[in-house]
């Protein structure tokens, strides 16, 4: 069942538009990847679904029934991109504030926030003042007070950006553990190869437009361009033939792009024929990086797909 | 609601619970008593006597002129003095000279030479001597006796003033205390508005730099975020407000006693007390402190909101708010000048209206209430004024919280009044 149902939403500033007739659903307990460039109209998209903004036309169902800002914003958790946090408060109590205001009791706030900070080993820091914290300590304690409320739908906005390696993983540890119990996460970011790792299915927002939607492995494949790997224990030697192109070579291995109508074992019982003992013969998909930069500078083709 | 609450808390505790709070509290009025009393006393003491010297062809003005020891200080000529060029007399420690010239038909006149400039007061003194002696001598020569004359101008007669309402109640009235009273609050409600004000509008674009607001306007409407900070810091002024009121209460009763047991003369400190007692007996404080406290508030929502826009406006550039806030500073201002003219005529037209429009009537009461609840301001006048007042604040924290919501989250360069303009009448 959709958790979040987005249909046909617009928002136009001025004449900017900042977000033209995009429609999506997000299954409850995914992880759901929002893809797109600077100025693509991420922020604007969120700041809908957060009830920050409300759309100059098209539905947002939340939960099954259209998405009222005032009841929902408490099954939410938003981490934006421009986060901040008030630099004289101490930790403890900023995260307990922050708890307060999605809508839990000051008792369950300061139970849950001694929950989270016991698992990000944050305890100590609890006196401490806010100011006095390294940017990715403060990320961390946006990231508890983010999800601490327990939502229903996490949205997160770069929530690795200027963050370690070790605290990187404890975060996205903690983003597959809260799918994992039924949360569902809106993940933002222009960084693919954390896309490809956390995500199962993906927009692609650009200038505004959605360009392309599905899940990762569909949008390899409705993008693969009929290149594969082979390597040899002999050294391959290259002959001209109907069924495929050399890319390049290099000794053992080679890529090779396929010509129209070839099967792949077309290509296997060339390399047969010529005597070379294949030990590999693979696939090669292009990466989300691949598809994304092509999708987002050649407006042209991108177009199609809109 | 209940989050409008959780907000102004944070706001308010985060600001009382500040040790700068306190010392500011406790040590601005006595600072300001300080300013007031070095500035009085440095004005009385700094400048140095003008030595004239006075050559007076009358021979009858010269030898009656009485110096001021602290301003002009006269110099008779004698014949030791030959030299009287400015350069001589320079060289002779004076200051400068005055000629007191008699012409053909005996009509006098005074000229005054000197190297610096004499000022103001200086030449009125000089010409309200020189009127006195002449005035004298004209009296003696019409054989009017001088000590006569000082006598009759010793005379002073004094004035008790009451007024009598509708059912011909009289009650006492102090113009000098009242206009005193009602200077003292209008100025202090029109710094207090400024400075809440400000603290608004830093603290909302503080957090619009600091980009909690968007962490903020996730969990809460803009709406509520505003009216949290504008609660909060509104109470914080109170809080202050009633901290004055008890340190002047608890003086008012621990005064006595110490002038009582100090080692000044009993009768000096009974007229002191009574001189108090007389201050806070002949003005209906209740009444004042009351609509202080109201004033301060409504004046201050009303401002507040119109800040709080403002900081929504802005970026990091303190200057961009300053270029911004003039247009909102503008009325707070025009709001002193009338006061002046309320404390002389409180019943003006003027006076009553400004009293009555929101921009100006939380500084103009407070100059016109001192004069008397409902003598000189009627209720219906005050009931007028407040009513005005809360409407004022409920459509301009409407009207800000429109520019506030789309403000707060609008990075890069500054709002121009034209784009403000815009977020007001957007959906």
């Amino acid at each position: 069942m959709p958790i979040l149902e987005v249909e046909n939403v617009k928002k136009y500033f001025g004449t900017h538009k900042a977000v033209d007739n995009i429609s999506f659903n997000v299954t409850q307990g995914e992880i759901f990847g929002l893809l797109g460039p600077n100025g693509a109209g991420k922020t604007t998209l969120i700041r809908m679904i957060t009830g920050i903004f409300y759309p100059d036309s098209g539905l947002i169902n939340f939960d099954g029934k259209p998405f009222n800002a005032k009841a929902d914003i408490v099954k939410i958790g938003y981490m934006p991109e421009e986060r901040g946090l008030y630099k004289k408060m101490k930790v403890g109590e900023h995260a307990i504030y922050l708890a307060q205001l999605k809508g839990l009791t000051l008792n369950s706030a300061k139970a849950q926030v001694k929950h989270w900070f016991n698992k990000f080993e944050m305890e100590t820091w609890w006196n401490k003042k806010i100011e006095d914290l390294s940017k990715g300590m403060g990320q961390k304690l946006q990231f508890v007070s983010t999800i601490l409320h327990q939502p229903k739908l996490v949205i997160l906005d770069e929530p690795f950006s200027g963050l370690d390696p070790v605290n990187s993983n404890l975060i996205k540890d903690e983003i597959f553990n809260l799918a994992k119990n039924g949360s569902t996460i809106i993940f933002s970011t222009h960084r693919m190869e954390q896309v490809e790792e956390i995500c199962n299915q993906i927009i692609l927002v650009n200038k505004g437009e959605k360009i392309l939607d599905g899940t990762v492995q569909n949008i390899k494949q409705q993008f693969k361009e009929n290149k594969f790997l082979v390597s040899c224990d002999n050294v391959i030697e290259q002959h001209e033939n109907n069924y495929f192109h050399w890319l390049s070579t290099n000794n053992n291995t080679a890529e090779i792009k396929l010509k129209t109508n070839t099967k792949n074992n077309d290509v296997l019982q060339y390399f047969i024929q010529n005597n070379m003992q294949i030990n590999q013969f693979k696939e090669i998909l292009p990466t989300l990086n691949q598809i994304f930069i092509k999708q987002t500078t050649g407006t042209a083709t991108a177009r199609q797909f809109a | 609601m209940n989050k409008i609450w959780i907000i102004l808390k944070r706001e308010y505790l985060t600001r009382v619970r500040n040790k700068t709070f306190l010392v500011s509290t406790i040590l601005s009025p006595l600072l300001l008593i300080g300013i007031i009393s070095a500035t009085a006393y440095l004005s009385s003491n700094s400048t140095e006597a003008i030595k004239f010297l006075v050559i007076d062809q009358t021979n009858s003005i010269a030898k009656n002129l009485v110096s001021d020891v602290k301003s002009v200080n006269f110099v008779t000529k004698t014949s030791l003095i030959t030299d009287t060029s400015l350069q001589g007399l320079v060289a002779q420690q004076f200051d400068g000279k005055l000629d007191i010239l008699k012409d053909t038909a005996g009509k006098i006149s005074v000229a005054i030479k000197s190297k610096k400039n004499v000022g103001f007061i200086n030449e009125m003194y000089i010409q309200k001597e020189i009127n006195r002696i002449m005035q004298r001598q004209a009296l003696v020569n019409n054989n009017v006796d001088p000590k006569l004359l000082d006598s009759i101008t010793k005379q002073k007669i004094s004035i008790s003033t009451q007024k009598f309402d509708k059912k011909n109640n009289l009650e006492n009235a102090d113009s000098g205390l009242a206009s005193g009273i009602g200077y003292g609050s209008g100025f202090l409600m029109y710094i207090l508005v400024l400075i809440f004000g400000t603290q608004v509008m830093r603290g909302v674009s503080e957090e619009k730099t600091n980009r909690i607001a968007e962490v903020m306007v996730s969990s809460v409407r803009p709406f509520q975020l505003m009216m949290g900070k504008i609660l909060g810091i509104g109470l914080v002024g109170l809080t202050g407000f009633a901290i004055w009121i008890s340190i002047s209460l608890l003086l008012q009763t621990l005064l006595p006693l110490f002038l009582n047991n100090a080692a000044v003369s009993s009768a000096q400190a009974i007229n002191v007390t009574n001189n108090l007692k007389g201050m806070f007996t002949a003005v209906n404080w209740p009444t004042i402190l009351g609509c202080f406290a109201f004033y301060f508030f409504g004046g201050y929502m009303f401002y507040a909101s119109m800040f709080a826009a403002i900081g929504s406006a802005v970026g990091e550039d303190a200057n961009e708010a300053q270029q911004l806030s003039f247009p909102v500073t503008l009325p707070i201002i025009a709001g002193i000048i009338i006061l002046m003219n309320a404390l002389a005529t409180p019943n003006s037209a003027l006076a009553t209206w400004a009293s009555i429009i929101p921009f100006t009537s939380s500084i103009v009461m407070m100059g016109r209430i001192p004069y008397g609840v409902p003598s000189t301001v009627p209720f219906w006048e005050l009931g007028l004024s407040m009513l005005v007042l809360i409407a004022s604040i409920i459509f301009m924290t409407w009207l800000a919280g429109r520019i506030y919501r789309t403000g707060i989250l609008m990075y890069g360069k500054k709002a121009s009044w034209k784009e403000i303009f815009k977020w007001l009448l957007k959906g």
